[in-house]
């Protein structure tokens, strides 16, 4: 009682001076608490707490307390609220509190207006909708809907939302109260009851139809708030593929119209975008409309066409709806001049010094490059030093782009990548995700099969948790499709079988690879085991042996090598002495790691090879009928009479059985009939000269990639050029080379059908308020020093000649090596698998590591320029860290409030003044263009920009701004082909 | 649709923690914990995404104070960003000058706006305005209270 009292003393001097319905503005200081000193002195003592343990001491005894006069019923319903506040309090601590939630439906039963709504507000954060005890406050929600109070419906409205179940009978008693609210004179009512409507489609998406022309009138409500959740409404139908109403696109695009012409409401403005939430669902409902549908996307194309040109480069929430236009333009049918636009703006997103806008466009990049995979040439170099970002989300993604922008040319380097990032430390879910796409790549390019088998046992070197499970499967899948190869004596065997079973023999050879790998090699091994035929005996068996021996394999890979063993026995490829011997040592051997009388599926297999070594079977392959089977085994009969007449006793079906047997006789008399049937599939039994020495490298090598497939490659300057310079800028130079050469191999199959005005300049970070401008000067530097090298390129006409003689044909490494097989001759007869040889594969794998860390270390210099800058954001850090101990300052969101950003805005227009305009003119330029062009066919523009793009080389010099020079020359060598009216644009400033 | 939404400070203790999907208290103290420590553990100039299980995870500090939301794949991160932010604002007007402090100790008045604000984790587009006048329209209904109690206890009603 004495809390009330304090708080009813504590209340009444400011009551009497501003009245009781004094208006909300005036007051300055907010004094507005609901709870009394108590409450606050229960969370002082609580934040006070010095332990964990002390804090849990604490609480338990207050919780008890709590609960005690919860019980009691001369409460009053003030008081109940507030301890239903602590209640929630010790609940975000992760205390039980589950004691209260009774009375919190009670509260909101009984209480009125302002208790009424703390018990519901309780209600919601503390129950859920499968909570059964939610059922009980079901009437109560009930009568308030019904109320006339505006208030009361409100916070029922909320507590429907979050606590009606998909429950069939609570929906249908709650369904006509909450429509009936639809029509409620008061937005704030029907906003409510809308977003009720919205939640019930998605938990019970059957009853839609019911609801449809309610959630049609929604569309056309006066007040926009309400209008919004029709949208989103409209939306979640559109997504559940039902069948829409007809004028939805109109319907749509003309209330877009209307916001973009802001004839709605500026209350609604946020930031100077009108209605910004609405504008985005608007977007996304589009999107779904437009997908595959002709009409409807052309009735959309000039309103998206005004959105990019809206753009507004100042406010934050711009770039949001810029995003959600862009994968609008990405996902209906495809216009190529919205698509040029849209790739413009992906590369502003991209070349941002803000990390949050990198993300974001290279989302919208992983879109883009879908429907036009010419689109990716402009940002190449960002996203080369993208993938090696210090932030792994950002990384990730680049990832995520880099996989849907492979296509034949580019998927080995694609792929390589990827490995490498797989060695990075991250989380195991993203592993396994990685390891998936780099597996689909395969499926999807490797049609050899060969190429692709490098890269799983690349993956395989190691030991991985986070493999996907079915990928043994889907690897010796893709084998068999290669080992399928019509098998007459007389053809050769093909050569990718060949490397094959180097490799896999190769695999065998480390020691600590995956067990995967082991299973996936013997396979391969077992299947061509004819290819094994010149390899001396004991090397094949020591290398088995070796891997069976391994203590950290299990039973099922051992049991795979084993049956490696003896299709390799009966296929005659190795002598039966040195296999009995060998599987003796085997079984002696394991005993040591497990336990062979308990393992009998181990010792059965090994058993069987051993008899299988005493009476060697010689079966041809060609003389084998498959199609009869004898399921019967009467083959056996004999044996089976005799032995029942000796000693031993009869088979005992396994669920019959008392007590285990040892072993089972059945499967010890069918090991003959399985060995048989391996030889018969497997070997063709012919001697073949095959595979030769080894592979220099199962790994790609990077840098050698750029030479051989560098059909559009990037040119090297001239070396003399570059010794004049001094060597800081020579070692950056070298990176940049790298990063090209890398940039060169990632994006050879993209070709630039398009190139739009080079405008790039930095866009502010409008993330991180506190990074001044100076940013911009760190990007500028290797620009500037692109800049140069372009220069040097332009006035080396004749190197250019020569370096285009040097291009090679686009093949692989590995076509290269393969033409060192041919050249050696007999298999493996020199014993090519010695150490050295996995020496070199390793060595290999440490260039290319040791060229990505190269490039790491560029991105670790722009760091350091930036840091500068940066440092003073760790200012404002640090006056946040004495926040806590004395009386609170505000939060840093004070330093942007709207006449700072305005500020600023004002400081940025100053400075981007000139650039605009410009970029304006540029535009509109384009948009005219633009529509004309896209009547022309295509094909035409690409030949007059062929013509034009010759030139540009060296008018860009001219016309200004190193950048653009640099960006000429960077496409240059991609073929660009440039819009027409670009080079016009060029003409003109010239 | 929104997941959550959690507001921790840099020590990693929580806040405000607010749940738009019904999960079991203990998967919810589970995911609260394992976030926590992932967000902390990031780098000021790093992105404010993360990729989380099938989750994406948006945060944005302020001073003291972490902002945490989870979303759906599909869904909009910058959009989620600002919806923090405007959260931020309306904070900001209503407190005055908001601080970690105003939150703790006024964490109803939190959880009303952010009602006002997402409603079972859709964002609601009104004005700023219209939040605020709901807001209003609540403490005249506690102030009228106030002053019956108050007459009550003098037993002046």
């Amino acid at each position: 009682m004495s809390d009330i009292i304090e708080k009813t003393l504590a209340s009444l001097p400011k009551l009497f001076s501003d009245g009781p319905r004094g208006s909300p503005g005036e007051k300055t200081m907010p004094q507005k608490k609901i709870m009394g000193r108590a409450f606050q002195g229960f969370l002082c003592s609580v934040s006070r707490c010095r332990s964990l343990t002390e804090e849990k001491t604490y609480i338990t005894h207050e919780l008890k307390q709590i609960q005690e006069s919860l019980n009691r019923t001369d409460v009053s319903q003030g008081t109940v609220g507030e301890l239903l506040f602590r209640l929630i309090y010790c609940h975000l601590l992760g205390y039980d509190v589950s004691f209260g939630f009774i009375h919190t439906i009670k509260l909101a039963q009984q209480g009125t207006g302002l208790e009424k709504r703390m018990g519901y507000i309780a209600a919601i954060l503390l129950l859920h909708q499968d909570h059964e005890l939610s059922l009980l406050l079901m009437n109560t929600i009930q009568k308030d809907l019904q109320s006339t109070n505006i208030l009361d419906n409100c916070i029922a409205l909320s507590a429907v939302c979050h606590l009606v179940q998909s429950d069939v009978g609570v929906i249908s008693m709650m369904l006509p109260l909450v429509q009936k609210k639809l029509q409620h004179p008061r937005e704030l009512v029907r906003m409510r009851a809308a977003c009720y409507i919205l939640r019930f489609i998605r938990l019970t998406p059957s009853y839609q139809r019911h609801l449809q022309e309610n959630c049609r009138k929604l569309l056309y409500d006066k007040d926009p708030g309400v209008m919004s959740i029709g949208v989103k409404i409209q939306l979640q139908l559109l997504k559940s593929g039902l069948q829409s109403i007809e004028t939805l696109t109109s319907d749509l695009c003309s209330i877009l119209q209307q916001i973009m012409n802001r004839s709605l409401p500026s209350s609604f403005e946020y930031h100077g975008i009108p209605l910004p939430w609405l504008q985005i669902d608007i977007l996304r409902a589009l999107a779904c409309l437009g997908r595959e549908n002709k009409k409807n996307s052309e009735s959309m194309y000039p309103l998206l066409r005004d959105l990019l040109d809206k753009f507004n480069t100042k406010a934050r929430m711009s770039y949001a709806v810029m995003y959600e236009c862009i994968v609008t333009i990405t996902r209906i049918v495809p216009h190529r001049a919205l698509l040029t636009e849209a790739s413009v703006r992906v590369k502003r997103f991209i070349g941002s010094t803000s990390y949050v806008l990198k993300y974001i466009g290279v989302k919208a990049l992983t879109h883009l490059i879908a429907v036009s995979p010419e689109s990716i040439t402009d940002c190449q170099m960002i996203v080369v030093e993208l993938l090696e970002d210090p932030d792994p989300a950002i990384q990730s993604k680049t990832v995520d782009l880099l996989f849907s922008m492979a296509n034949e040319s580019n998927v080995k380097v694609v792929c390589s990548k990827l490995i490498e990032h797989l060695a990075r430390p991250r989380k195991d879910f993203s592993e396994s995700e990685l390891i998936d796409r780099i597996l689909t790549l395969t499926e999807k390019y490797s049609l050899d099969g060969v190429w692709g088998y490098d890269m799983v046992l690349t993956i395989l070197r190691e030991e991985r948790s986070g493999l996907p499970r079915d990928m043994v499967d889907r690897v010796l899948n893709q084998l068999s499709q290669v080992l399928n190869y019509p098998r007459d004596t007389s053809r050769q065997v093909p050569e990718a079988v060949q490397s094959l079973v180097k490799k896999s023999v190769q695999g065998l050879f480390q020691e600590n690879c995956s067990k995967e790998l082991v299973k996936i090699a013997s396979w391969v091994l077992s299947e061509c085991s004819f290819l094994l035929k010149n390899m001396p005996d004991d090397k094949v068996m020591s290398l088995l042996q070796k891997q069976f021996l391994r203590e950290s394999l299990d039973t099922l890979t051992r049991l795979w090598i084993l049956s490696c063993v003896t299709s390799l026995l009966c296929g005659g490829i190795v002598q039966p002495g040195v296999v009995t011997k060998a599987v003796r040592d085997m079984r002696d051997r394991c005993v040591s790691f497990c336990d062979t009388t308990q393992d009998y599926t181990l010792l059965q297999k090994l058993l069987e090879c051993e008899r299988l070594c005493a009476q060697p079977l010689t079966v041809d392959p060609q003389g084998l009928d498959l199609t009869q089977f004898d399921f019967t085994l009467s083959y056996l009969d004999d044996f089976v009479c005799d032995s029942l007449e000796g000693e031993t006793k009869p088979y005992i079906h396994k669920n019959l059985r008392m007590s285990p047997l040892k072993v089972d006789p059945l499967f010890s008399g069918f090991a003959e009939n399985a060995g048989s049937g391996s030889v018969a599939s497997d070997s063709s039994g012919k001697p073949t000269k095959s595979a030769t020495s080894d592979s220099k490298n199962v790994d790609l090598k990077l840098e050698g990639v750029s030479r051989v497939w560098g059909e559009e490659g990037f040119l090297e300057p001239d070396p003399s050029v570059v010794d004049s310079h001094n060597a800081e800028s020579d070692q950056k130079q070298r990176e940049l080379e790298k990063k090209q050469e890398l940039a060169a191999a990632l994006f050879s199959g993209f070709h630039s059908q398009s190139k739009s005005d080079a405008q790039d300049k930095e866009w502010k970070d409008l993330w991180s308020e506190d990074v001044p401008l100076n940013l911009n000067s760190t990007s500028l530097d290797w620009r500037a020093l692109s800049a140069e090298e372009s220069e040097r390129k332009g006035s080396s006409p004749e190197e250019m000649d020569r370096q285009e003689a040097d291009r090679q044909d686009p093949g692989s490494v590995l076509l290269d090596l393969s033409d060192q097989e041919k050249s050696t001759e007999g298999v493996l007869s020199q014993d090519p698998l010695s150490v050295d040889d996995t020496e070199h594969v390793q060595q290999g794998h440490e260039q290319s590591c040791g060229e990505s860390q190269d490039s790491k270390t560029t991105t670790h210099q722009h760091e350091q320029s930036v840091g500068l800058s940066v440092n003073q954001e760790g200012g404002g850090g640090i006056q946040g860290m004495n926040y806590l101990s004395r009386e609170p300052p505000p939060l840093s969101f004070e330093s942007f409030p709207e006449d700072r950003i305005q500020d600023s805005s004002e400081q940025f227009s100053g400075l981007y003044d000139g650039v605009e305009e410009e970029e304006e003119d540029d535009s509109e330029s384009q948009g005219d263009s633009v529509y004309s062009l896209s009547q022309l066919d295509l094909d035409t523009v690409r030949v007059r920009g062929e013509v034009r793009g010759s030139g540009a080389v060296c008018d860009s010099d001219s016309d200004g701004g190193s950048r653009q020079g640099s960006e000429l020359s960077l496409y240059s060598q991609y073929q660009v082909l440039e819009d027409s009216h670009d080079s016009e644009h060029n003409e003109k400033v010239s | 649709m929104m997941q959550f939404m959690l507001l921790f400070s840099r020590q990693g203790k929580l806040r405000l923690q607010k749940w738009y999907i019904a999960h079991p208290d203990k998967l919810k103290k589970k995911i609260t914990r394992e976030l926590v420590a992932l967000v902390l553990s990031r780098k000021p100039k790093m992105c404010s995404f993360l990729e989380w299980k099938d989750l994406k995870v948006v945060y944005k500090r302020y001073a003291s104070l972490y902002f945490c939301c989870a979303i759906e794949a599909e869904d909009n991160e910058l959009l989620t960003l600002e919806v923090i932010h405007r959260y931020v604002e309306l904070l900001d007007k209503y407190f005055g000058s908001v601080c970690e402090l105003d939150i703790i100790f006024n964490f109803e008045k939190a959880y009303f706006m952010l009602d006002e604000l997402l409603l079972g984790g859709e964002v609601q587009e009104t004005s700023k305005k219209n939040v605020l006048k709901a807001i209003a329209a609540q403490d005249l209904l506690q102030e009228d209270e106030a002053f019956e109690t108050a007459l009550k206890e003098q037993g002046l009603y």
